[in-house]
């Protein structure tokens, strides 16, 4: 679980602007087709704000519209929304329900799911329908990634390395089974600094995290260019070369069981709680 | 420094009330008596010298109480004078009417910080909200108002607009809900006496108060069918609309081809539907009475401030990066008690184009060029982030180059949630980006930059008319997840006008385009302006659509008599916000010569003007000229002899030249895109330049040779 009063400290610059040059891009609803009808006839269709040709004649049933349109583009979008104007609204509505003090976002954007799929009717569907589960780093894969059975008081570590380098750090705080804090080796000052791939400087570096945050439950190594072929498209057999110190967090006894989804996990968590803490 | 006694504050409180009136009834602003602190177009005015605003952002609720003498000592280092805090209500608010300002937790001790800058040389801005986002959860407000459904606003289906943040989400207030000033008040209460002890009459170090932050609707201002549909703001929609039709219902009836039978039953628009011209006005009333609100709630928001006790020094405001007219800035600075404002910014360097554009509009329009949030660092963002030292540099001097005269980075100081800033949360020094920007202020401070003023004798003006039709034409609403814009319904509808908004627009951007790749240089500026801020440019240039809003036409017209050129296209309004032919208007644009006669009139004239003693130049004052085709902008400029001093080989680059009185100048040239380039420098006779960033000298006669890496800005001293 992420602790929703989560803190993001001392995170190294350098390091965060590498991560988002090389991390894929994160939207989960991007490139989205939308397809706006009255009565019916089709009057425009935008894909990501580029004007495409319509290319049905008429909306009988939005979702089967929706599916179909879907179905047309052979995976080149992730979602279609098929609406009129009153369904434009419709949709507005839901999505701005009444939320509640400190609700956390995951269950909230749960419940604004189910509303939004709740109004769905010959006139306005969406395609497919709302749900967290989709993505490359969905919000409910980082949920679970964490909620393992993990020591009350732990760490994460994850490093990337470009030729040896250190190109960029997380490291997260796990209290009472919650990650409540983000940072960096920048944390660790000079005593981190210039740290390179070599079991002498990753020893220091586990070292320096445990000696103030508690054991690592997960310590990932890795070089750059083995951190970006898992954003290749395809599932890999084998995981890359890499230094895995702890598994626990995973949920993996033993090292040898680790998946390469326990990577993208990694990676995912560090992009996405930052910005979007669910 | 002592507290003021409960008898002083309410003396004070006794002044406030004077002074709001007078700022209510004789539009003279908040200050009443004298004040202590003014605004020149140079920087902050005190005891009648200029103090230039080199200010950093340090929030100290959000450090240990025994880092601050070390946060202010590298702060110093830096070579900052001003430092800039926000004070959120949501974090001193223990309970409903009960504070801690520092007796439970010592990082809360607003008064005892200010004391430190203050013992530490340092001038302080304050901003206590009651928005101030700061990166926390509920932007500043304690969670108890935002979920108040009485103070929530309400969007066109009358349910909640939710707004998301980093930690969470909140309905958005309702700047209508009276109950939201009752309960803003009470915070003021608490808070303005500590503030209030503390001002340059007392000899504190406050020189100025910003009131909220971005106010716009949290950025739904360009989104007219959201919010704010808040019963509250239903009936002063309707007494404004009374009060625009003269009280006669028929009157609306008439511009709007409906029935009501008074003024309380108008209902607002929900959507955009209107197919022909004579169907807009409803719509563009809508959107004027939203940017009317915004004023208002500022201003209401400020006098609030003024009644307790803050008085002196000026009041500012920050206006989100995304500005655009007509949030009638130079009206609000002048006539009402708002009496500065910055636009927010936090640009990469890939942003160059648009902070150019936002530069020049601040130069055009606030009374003190400066940028109240300047990207000092970021926070954590999903767009792939750019903020090298480098970056921080060119962006700087960018902003400069452009027109702004000070800047309060945020944050100087980092912490929890953000990145990138010279000085760490625990007082350490991130060195590369610490000496850029001493390496900045440097230049700043060293070259007096406080004394030199844009050499620029056009003005661009953003149109009332075409802008709130764009804003009353967006149909988008949704965004989180779904993220469905208003381009899905942005079907381009024929209302029947000679020139479409968006063959204006396309004017507009081809015109600057011509200006910039021939050298041109200018500041931005809105119909709202005074004639006498207008006066200050030799040439206006005004984008028309049929109908323009009547009471800029005053402003155009006396422009024009005190002997201004306004240069407008593609199109002759002939129409007002009403839809109705307004003979004022067509008269006014039907006098004016195209391109062609006027060039034969400066022909014919030229033998006959001798001498240039006046700021018109060959024989031209007061014209008005209409300029159908962006292709004939640069002719006519040329032959109204705007001048060039410098120019270039390279249209890549961007030259702007600053000039102080006694005859120093400075050429700024800069390249704002991702390749080196090389180009000549061309001027009349030989001239020297010292390169102020780097120290080295250029000597040429006629021109000299530069290049400049990938988004560079290099300042050179020009002496002959």
């Amino acid at each position: 679980m992420i602790d929703r009063n989560m803190e993001i400290i001392d995170v190294d610059p350098r390091g965060f602007a590498n991560f988002s040059a090389v991390f894929p891009h994160l939207s989960t609803v991007s490139p989205q087709l939308v397809l706006w009808h009255e009565e019916g006839i089709p009057r425009r269709m935008i894909l990501d704000k580029e004007i495409q040709t319509v290319s049905i004649s008429r909306v009988e049933d939005a979702r089967q519209a929706a599916m179909m349109l879907y179905s047309r583009q052979e995976g080149k979008v992730r979602r279609v929304v098929v609406t009129d104007l009153e369904g434009y609204d419709s949709l507005y509505a839901a999505q701005n329900l009444w939320p509640e003090p400190d609700e956390d976002k995951y269950s909230y954007l749960c419940r604004v799911n189910q509303a939004l799929i709740k109004t769905f009717d010959r006139n306005v569907a969406v395609y497919p329908e709302p749900t967290l589960d989709r993505g490359p780093v969905a919000f409910e894969k980082m949920r679970s990634f964490i909620g393992r059975q993990l020591p009350d008081q732990c760490c994460l570590i994850f490093a990337v390395f470009e030729e040896g380098e250190l190109y960029f750090s997380f490291v997260a705080r796990i209290r009472s089974h919650a990650a409540d804090l983000i940072t960096s080796f920048d944390h660790w000052g000079d005593t981190l600094a210039g740290i390179g791939l070599g079991s002498r400087d990753v020893e220091m570096a586990v070292e320096a995290v445990a000696a103030q945050y508690g054991p690592p439950a997960c310590a990932l190594f890795i070089e750059r260019m083995d951190f970006e072929r898992l954003y290749d498209g395809r599932l890999h057999e084998e995981l890359p070369y890499s230094l895995i110190l702890d598994s626990r967090a995973f949920g993996y006894p033993s090292l040898a069981e680790a998946s390469e989804e326990a990577f993208l996990n990694t990676a995912g968590f560090f992009a996405y709680a930052p910005v979007r803490i669910p | 420094m002592k507290e003021i006694t409960r008898r002083e504050f309410i003396c004070r409180v006794g002044a406030g009330s004077f002074l709001v009136a007078q700022a209510t009834f004789s539009g003279a602003g908040c200050s009443g008596k004298k004040d202590v602190v003014r605004v020149s177009r140079s920087g902050f005015l005190i005891g009648g010298r200029v103090f230039p605003l080199y200010s950093g952002s340090f929030h100290y609720w959000r450090h240990e109480r025994n880092l601050w003498p070390s946060l202010f000592d590298r702060l110093s280092r830096l070579g900052l004078n001003t430092v800039c805090t926000d004070i959120p209500w949501g974090v001193h608010e223990t309970g409903r009417g009960s504070f801690d300002f520092g007796k439970a937790d010592q990082r809360k001790d607003i008064g005892a910080f200010i004391d430190l800058a203050a013992a530490k040389g340092f001038k302080v801005l304050v901003s206590p909200g009651p928005q101030l986002n700061s990166e926390l959860t509920y932007y500043g407000f304690p969670a108890r108002v935002l979920f108040d459904p009485e103070i929530s606003a309400r969007t066109s289906r009358q349910t909640v607009e939710v707004h998301h943040s980093l930690g969470g989400q909140f309905p958005l207030p309702s700047y209508y809900s009276e109950k939201f000033y009752q309960e803003a008040g009470i915070y003021f209460d608490a808070l303005m006496p500590i503030l209030a002890a503390r001002l340059p009459a007392d000899g504190g170090p406050i020189i100025s108060i910003q009131v909220d932050n971005e106010l716009s609707f949290f950025h739904r201002l360009w989104s007219p069918y959201t919010v704010d549909y808040h019963p509250s703001a239903l009936e002063q929609y309707r007494r404004k609309l009374e009060e625009k039709y003269e009280g006669r219902i028929e009157n609306l009836n008439r511009c709007y081809g409906t029935s009501y039978d008074s003024f309380s039953t108008v209902k607002p628009p929900l959507r955009l539907s209107a197919e022909k011209v004579s169907d807009l006005p409803p719509y563009l009333d809508w959107v004027e009475f939203r940017q009317w609100s915004i004023i208002q709630a500022r201003q209401r928001l400020v006098r609030m401030l003024v009644e307790r006790g803050i008085t002196g020094i000026p009041v500012f405001h920050s206006l989100p990066e995304n500005f655009q007219t007509p949030i009638n800035i130079p009206r609000s600075e002048t006539g009402g008690v708002t009496r500065l404002y910055g636009i927010n910014g936090h640009p990469g360097r890939e942003d160059y184009s648009m902070e150019m554009e936002l530069c020049r509009t601040e130069a055009g329009i606030s009374s003190y060029p400066f940028r109240p949030a300047f990207g000092g660092g970021h926070w954590f963002t999903d767009r792939p982030v750019s903020r090298e030292p480098e970056d921080v540099e060119f962006t700087s001097l960018a902003c400069l180059m452009h027109g702004i005269k000070g800047i309060n980075y945020y944050m100087a100081v980092e912490r929890d949630r953000w990145l990138a800033s010279p000085i760490t949360r625990d007082s350490r020094i991130r060195k590369e980006y610490f000496r850029v920007y001493q390496r900045v202020i440097r230049f700043l401070r060293e070259s007096r930059f406080q004394d030199f003023r844009k050499s620029v004798e056009i003005i661009f003006l953003y149109n009332n008319a075409l802008d709130r039709l764009a804003c009353a034409m967006e149909q988008g609403k949704i965004s989180l997840n779904l993220n469905i814009g208003g381009e899905a319904f942005a079907e381009t509808v024929d209302f029947g006008y000679h020139t479409s908004p968006e063959a204006c627009r396309l004017w507009i951007g081809q015109t600057r385009d011509i200006m910039r790749k021939v050298g041109f240089d200018w500041n931005c500026g809105t119909t709202s302006l005074g004639a006498d801020r207008l006066a200050e440019y030799r040439v206006a240039i005004l984008p028309t659509i049929d109908f323009l809003y009547g009471e800029d036409l005053e402003n155009l017209d006396g422009y024009i008599r005190s002997g201004g050129i306004l240069v407008f296209g593609p199109e002759r309004p002939y129409l007002d916000e009403k839809m109705e032919t307004n003979a004022a208007i067509r008269d006014f644009f039907s006098r004016a010569e195209s391109v062609e006669t006027y060039h034969s009139l400066i022909s014919r004239r030229s033998g006959e003007i001798s001498g240039d003693n006046s700021r018109m130049k060959p024989g031209v004052r007061g014209n008005l000229i209409c300029v159908a085709s962006p292709l004939e902008i640069s002719g006519l400029l040329k032959s109204l002899a705007v001048s060039i001093p410098f120019t270039r080989s390279n249209s890549y680059i961007d030259i702007s030249l600053h000039e102080a009185p006694e005859g120093r100048r400075l050429l700024f040239i800069a390249n704002g895109t991702e390749r080196t380039q090389r180009t000549d420098i061309f001027f009349p006779g030989s001239h020297v330049f010292l390169n102020l960033l780097s120290g080295e000298n250029l000597r040429g006669v006629g021109k000299v040779n530069i290049e400049l890496a990938p988004y560079r800005v290099e300042v050179l001293e020009v002496n002959s």
